[in-house]
């Protein structure tokens, strides 16, 4: 009886002898021979299906960012101008990196590229909106850069589907579709980030900030270095220098220049430099877990993380470093509440680090690094 | 930039045809199983089981396919402002408003008239939402 039934599984689930029975036996043969010749065609187009529906979540994504970054700007603005070809124009916006093929000096060429790529974007929004504060401004030529970020992913996800649908090549179409989830993710966060830019609301990455401004709240502070304040601040009878960039308007600041222009205006005098960052999380590991470590941990294009080295070496200054872990989901979306939470862990550490390694009256620079939106000082 | 309206749902033909074809097949197999059933006195179980799965799959994609919300991530979260009494420590939860951020002053201490000033920011995760039930 099983055995009778396999065999009749095995035939197509119906008896050999019937017509319909045959009909199913060719129909598998007909199946085997077409997918010995062309399973590797077929598996190329069920690729190409599964990558065409996530090109049009991304197309929508751009769409939706793009009429998002457009209706801002035009409730903002008082001169009734229409932002719209100003804002495709923005979108198209392209960033070219120094060369690299002579390195000697590049870390000033790429500073000077990125600098002058920040002010192009506020010198834009300022364009659009002319009267508004420069929180504002700062909000503005964030969710204009979000919304860039989702116009390029578009941009070039759909290169690579059609280069593979030119070609039928079933590498390029392999690695695209394996890629596919992470940039999901990523443009997912973007689409966040760009309403939490919209409405100033505080981002995983403003964690380091977050730290730097409970620590300084209700002490003087004074601009260092270009949307970058410090405050002294006495924690556990030694001086501590808490920076951070300026907020509450979306900023990252210049960390790395300020904690340079600290150590050489105090020749060095500084015994620890503790910095303060959001890092990426590994699967399996908590979002808001603090761990610790040596180093410099500012992300970025590297400048900021190489001026701080280039100084700490030179006057020999031990680094700490206190990471919060996040997704890749997390960082630029609205806080999330384990991460806020994070913080007085935060403080907690970096107290017991200058306790056990600093001496009273010893000086302390505490960089909290990340972007401020929603966050003062 | 180029930009079309675009449709807010695309229907899945592809697999709606997909799950089509696997229903025919299965009614076609029971049709046969009954016809043989009544021949030969014989029921084929397992042939019986594999078209009920079929169907039962094929309307679960089908179901699948029209409950799911297209999401993109431009869905407003729930975001709360805690503000703190800088003098007693009492602390209140509100909803974000427009204009918030963290050390902004707000009003007066219903407990002590201190000075409040808003301490944090934050979203409730899906995750933590899912968990509470």
């Amino acid at each position: 009886m099983i055995s009778q039934t396999f065999f009749d599984v095995a035939q197509g689930v119906a008896p050999q002898d019937s017509m319909i029975g045959l009909i199913v036996q060719v129909l598998w043969l007909a199946f085997f021979v077409l997918y010995m010749f062309y399973g590797q065609r077929l598996q190329v187009k069920i690729m190409l299906k599964e990558i065409e529906g996530s090109l049009f979540r991304l197309k929508l994504m751009r769409d939706r960012g793009r009429e998002i970054a457009i209706s801002t700007i035009k409730k903002l603005s008082k001169e009734k101008n229409d932002p719209t070809e100003r804002v495709d124009r923005v979108l198209e916006h392209v960033y070219i990196p120094p060369v690299s093929l002579d390195p000697s000096g590049i870390i000033r060429r790429l500073e000077h590229i990125i600098d002058v790529r920040d002010f192009r974007l506020k010198d834009e929004v300022k364009l659009m909106v002319p009267d508004v504060d420069e929180t504002k401004i700062n909000n503005l030529a964030n969710m204009l850069e979000a919304a860039l970020a989702l116009n390029q992913i578009y941009k070039v996800v759909r290169h690579f589907y059609l280069v593979g649908k030119k070609t039928s090549s079933f590498y390029v179409i392999l690695q695209l579709q394996m890629i596919l989830p992470q940039i999901m993710k990523e443009s997912q966060a973007f689409a966040s980030a760009l309403i939490a830019f919209t409405t100033g609301q505080p981002i995983g990455d403003g964690v380091g900030p977050l730290v730097a401004a409970r620590l300084m709240h209700g002490n003087k502070e004074y601009e260092i270095a270009k949307d970058t304040i410090v405050s002294e601040v006495p924690i556990e009878g030694r001086i501590a220098y808490v920076l951070k960039a300026k907020g509450p308007g979306g900023n990252v600041g210049k960390p790395g220049e300020a904690i340079r222009q600290l150590l050489e205006e105090k020749e060095g005098r500084v015994n620890r430099i503790i910095v303060i960052d959001a890092a990426q999380k590994l699967e399996g590991e908590k979002s808001g877990e603090v761990a610790e470590g040596t180093g410099v941990a500012i992300g970025g294009p590297g400048v900021d993380k190489y001026k701080v080295e280039e100084v700490a070496t030179k006057y020999k200054v031990p680094l700490n470093a206190i990471l919060i872990k996040e997704g890749i989901e997390d960082v630029v979306s609205v806080m999330r509440k384990e991460i806020a939470n994070s913080v007085d862990e935060v403080i907690k550490r970096i107290k017991r680090i200058i306790l056990e390694m600093t001496k009273e009256g010893d000086h302390v620079i505490i960089a909290g690094i990340g972007n401020t939106i929603g966050i003062a000082q | 930039m180029e930009s079309k309206p675009s449709n807010a749902r695309r229907m899945p033909f592809f697999f709606m045809m997909i799950a089509a074809v696997l229903v025919v097949l299965a009614l076609v197999t029971v049709i046969q199983v009954l016809k043989m059933y009544r021949e030969t006195g014989y029921i084929d179980v397992l042939a019986l089981t594999l078209s009920a799965s079929a169907i039962g799959f094929s309307v679960y994609v089908a179901l699948q396919m029209r409950s799911k919300p297209l999401k993109l991530g431009f869905e407003q979260p729930k975001v709360s402002t805690v503000i703190r009494c800088s003098n007693c420590g009492f602390e209140t939860t509100r909803d974000f408003r427009e204009g918030d951020y963290v050390l902004k002053e707000a009003e007066s201490c219903p407990k002590c008239k201190g000075s409040m000033f808003i301490y944090t920011i934050f979203r409730e995760s899906e995750e933590t939402k899912k968990k509470r039930g």
